[in-house]
């Protein structure tokens, strides 16, 4: 795909869904810029994850599109938009459960280097899918775990997974969805920032989903705050910490 | 074809139908609760039959009066029911956790096991117990004559119906039930006991099952085998119905029912083929069946 | 560790050989049986042990492998017909390619229970077809099947079925099982794995599922067609009876015996299936019955099959080892 580097990374006109009376995501227009890291936070209910959905093409928006780089992609299969570089992670772990940690991330840098589709080459003589894989391993320090099954390592690694598995994809913009939820609130910083150093040592452009303001302010360019579908404010993280209308909505301060 | 003739073969389709409408509302019960695919269903109903058989050839030949016959039917019904009460705790409780494909396998296992196991007990010949057939006699429609007993069953299966209708929509334990399926955690907390509930369901869903043997038995034969056909084809009935759905059960029931009759009037080699041709074409048509709901991606 | 199973590999086929040679020749018959009934059930476990695709009609490609091969021996042919072995082969895997694509088209846009009873619709209308087009198929008798010739060379009437036709097959095993082996250690096998576990990451990975279910499907078909290639002549006739979902029930339980996750599993469960059913069918008549209960049993006990549960019994034994 020819990238203009003109256009923006990502960018949603009028996106909209509706759950029969509840409007999930209502008219939302985002744009995302090459390289920075935007948050959107929100209530549960406010229409973050929906929103993840509609441009990762996980569920169809009832109207409105979606831009990778100024291209429609908003009927492309999820396999495509991977393969273009857009791709997520999921709020509950979703995992190849009965595969080992080596062999999720195996399955996601062959789909990468365009050789998972080889029905007679050696997948363990492979040098470069093993090495690549390792890389990915050592950078969300989960070497341990390699022959672990995935569905044998603590919730904390496998969320960690759920995020290297996205990397191990080269990806462009990433879009990460509550990457610490039922993380326990000791972990949670460890988590996230071994999500972190990947984000900017890989330089992609990252998208993250939370509901816990907290987490995310040290790391975010730029937050959006969401409320009923709708964006309710964007600026700088101090900015946002500052709004009234939001640390009444999405903290429940008063 | 002349018009009489459609008739009848409408009303023997119909016939067919409500067998197949009531084995399809246990496996729907069973799939909607603990989401179980049944297939061992086919084996219930024809436990049903030949207990009903033994139960009404004993007192036949004790010489009871008719009424005690038509008694035999729900003593034969419960008493499946009862068996319901042994395998539940023996074997599904253990399916529900499994992957779908398990419990599949697991109850086309204990299918086999009721198939022979009924061909151990009453052997391999057909049994009739026609008694209460001949009592009612023959109506005559458009100059035909039609056993009247048929409009027993349609009427019974009516009756099943909008009793489960009822059940489910208006009374306080159908509630309870809707509740568990949507949320069975949420259920538990609110101090359900789930696995007595789950029990009741099933017990619930065999003896409908059983029920459907039973009535159908002074119409037809009790004989070995006679659960595979109706299991395979009630399974086309609840996709091409939608899963979980009762009107789909209905609608689809009568569909093949009377699709299977003029196949057998019209095409006799082919009957089965053109029950199948249905699914497909359903399938292709309506992904999620006729009143089921559209698919997420998850389900794919 | 390598050296090792080329030595286990160098004595089984020794063994393999060498067996004709001192059994009773009905059991080599049996055994080639066996050797057909594998194949196919290694076809069907890429699509149900790696893709997680359960389907309840896969005797469909049994039957059109056979098929191919019995009208293709047709006599009112006269001089097309074809005798063979290698081109009836090959026609028996384009034909069931052909039938897996476009069925597998249809079939792969569903997973778990629809998936299986669509097959399962396919497998009845086939068999009923079968039945019903009597003048090419020959109805319920069927139809005769030929001794073809194998690598050019016609082999005597006498010992054909009983002793030489055994080489044949074992070699084609032993080729489609190589084949077999090199696709689940390719990246593509991967895939499919991938795929079994969680359809949706899969596809989110990059992993365009639908396409690859339906190149596991065809895969599988074709092992289907081989299978029932091979068995035509061995039988010496064709009939509906192989197309059954029945039939099609027999390859699932030689899955689950043997171990659907284990590369072997198939192949050791056809020949416990195929070979515990003939003996067990001499002495009783409620062969279904103890095939229902065993059924139950291994998805209770024993859910990765035999070789699932030798293979974690090896693991403990050498891991206590070491």
């Amino acid at each position: 795909m020819v990238i203009d580097k003109n256009e923006k990374i990502l960018r949603t006109e009028g996106l909209k869904k509706y759950f029969g009376e509840v409007k999930a995501v209502d008219n939302v227009n985002l744009e995302v810029s090459e390289g920075e890291i935007l948050s959107i936070i929100g209530p549960n209910g406010s229409g973050k994850t929906t929103l993840l959905n509609l441009i990762s093409n996980m569920i169809e928006p009832d109207s409105g599109k979606v831009f990778f780089y100024g291209r429609d992609v908003t009927k492309w299969a999820p396999s495509k938009l991977a393969k273009m570089g857009l791709v997520r992670s999921f709020q509950i772990v979703n995992l190849f459960d009965g595969m080992t940690v080596m062999e999720n991330l195996k399955a996601a840098v062959a789909s990468n280097l365009g050789r998972i589709h080889r029905p007679f080459s050696s997948l363990n003589k492979d040098e470069e899918i093993t090495k690549r894989s390792l890389e990915i391993l050592e950078l969300f320090k989960l070497s341990d775990k390699a022959e672990t099954l995935a569905g044998d390592v603590p919730h904390g690694d496998r969320k960690v997974l759920d995020v290297a598995l996205c990397f191990a994809l080269n990806p462009k913009l990433i879009l990460l969805d509550e990457p610490t939820s039922g993380v326990s609130t000791s972990e949670k910083k460890p988590v996230m920032q071994r999500i972190e150093e990947a984000v900017r040592k890989e330089r992609v452009t990252a998208v993250i989903v939370e509901h816990d303001m907290d987490i995310v302010f040290g790391y975010s360019n730029r937050v959006v705050a969401m409320h009923e579908g709708k964006i309710l404010a964007e600026g700088k993280p101090e900015d946002i910490k500052e709004n009234e209308q939001v640390r009444k909505i999405v903290t429940g301060e008063l | 074809m002349d018009p009489e003739t459609v008739v009848i073969i409408i009303l023997n389709g119909m016939f067919y139908a409500l067998s197949l409408f009531l084995i399809t509302i246990g496996l729907n019960i069973l799939y909607g609760f603990m989401k179980v695919l049944n297939i061992a269903h086919g084996g219930l109903y024809a436990t049903g039959a030949f207990l009903t058989w033994a139960l009404m050839n004993t007192a036949a030949k004790a010489g009871y009066p008719i009424y005690i016959l038509w008694l035999c039917i729900p003593v034969g019904a419960f008493l499946v029911g009862l068996l319901a009460l042994v395998i539940e705790p023996l074997l599904f409780k253990r399916l529900y956790r499994l992957r779908e494909e398990y419990s599949l396998l697991a109850t086309f296992g204990l299918m086999l096991v009721f198939d022979d196991s009924l061909r151990m007990i009453f052997g391999g010949s057909p049994l009739s117990a026609n008694q209460l057939y001949n009592w009612m006699g023959t109506l005559t429609i458009l100059g035909k004559s039609y056993p009247t007993y048929n409009f027993v069953i349609y009427a019974f299966a009516i009756a099943v119906a909008l009793g489960l209708w009822i059940f489910f929509f208006k009374t306080k334990m159908g509630r309870i039930l809707r509740g568990t399926a949507q949320d069975r955690e949420m259920s538990a907390c609110l101090g359900v006991n789930v696995s007595i509930l789950y029990t009741e369901t099933f017990f619930l869903a065999v003896f409908i099952a059983g029920l459907g043997g039973a009535i159908y038995l002074p119409a037809t034969n009790a004989y070995s085998g006679m659960g595979f056909e109706p299991i395979v084809l009630s399974f086309a009935v609840m996709i091409i119905g939608g899963l979980g759905s009762l009107k789909g059960a209905l609608v689809a029931a009568s569909m093949i029912g009377l699709v299977r009759a003029f196949g057998i009037a019209l095409m006799p080699e082919l009957e089965l083929a053109v029950v199948f041709l249905i699914l497909i074409i359903t399938l292709i048509v309506r992904p999620r069946g006729l009143f089921g709901k559209k698919f997420t991606r998850e389900e794919k | 560790m390598k050296t090792k199973y080329i030595i286990a590999l160098i004595i089984g086929l020794l063994l393999a050989s060498v067996l004709p040679l001192v059994i009773p020749k009905y059991y080599t018959y049996v055994l080639s049986v066996t050797i057909c009934f594998a194949i196919y059930a290694l076809g069907y476990n890429i699509l149900f042990g790696r893709t997680g695709l359960l389907s309840f009609g896969h005797a469909l490609y049994l039957g059109i492998g056979a098929y191919t091969v019995a009208a293709l021996m047709r006599p009112e042919l006269g001089p097309y017909r074809i005798f063979s072995m290698e081109l009836l082969l090959l026609a028996a895997i384009v034909t069931s390619a052909i039938v897996g694509l476009g069925v597998g088209a249809l079939c792969i846009r569903y997973t778990r229970i629809f998936f299986g009873l669509i097959n399962l619709g396919f497998v009845m209308v086939w068999h009923a077809l079968l039945l019903k087009l009597y003048h090419i198929t020959g109805g319920t008798d069927g139809l005769p099947v030929y001794i073809p010739s194998t690598l050019g060379i016609t082999l005597p009437y006498e010992t054909f079925r009983t002793f030489s036709f055994y080489y044949y097959v074992l070699a084609v095993f032993l080729i489609v099982t190589y084949v077999m082996w090199r696709i689940y250690n390719s990246p593509f096998g991967l895939a499919l794995k991938a795929i079994r576990e969680n359809g949706v990451r899969a596809e989110f990975i990059g992993i365009p599922v639908g396409r690859y279910r339906l190149a596991a499907y065809v895969i599988s078909a074709i092992y289907g067609g081989i299978g029932g290639a091979l068995w035509a002549p061995l039988s010496g006739q064709v009939s509906p009876d192989v197309s059954t979902w029945l039939t099609s029930g027999d390859v699932v339980m030689m899955n689950i015996l043997g171990g659907m996750f284990n590369f072997a599993g198939p192949i050791v469960g056809a020949f416990l299936f195929y070979n515990l059913k003939i003996q067990i069918m001499h002495f009783t008549t409620y062969w279904s019955f103890i095939l229902g209960l065993s059924a139950i049993f291994f998805v209770l006990v024993f859910p990765g099959g035999i070789m699932g549960w030798l293979s974690t019994k090896m693991k403990k034994f050498y891991g206590q080892k070491a």
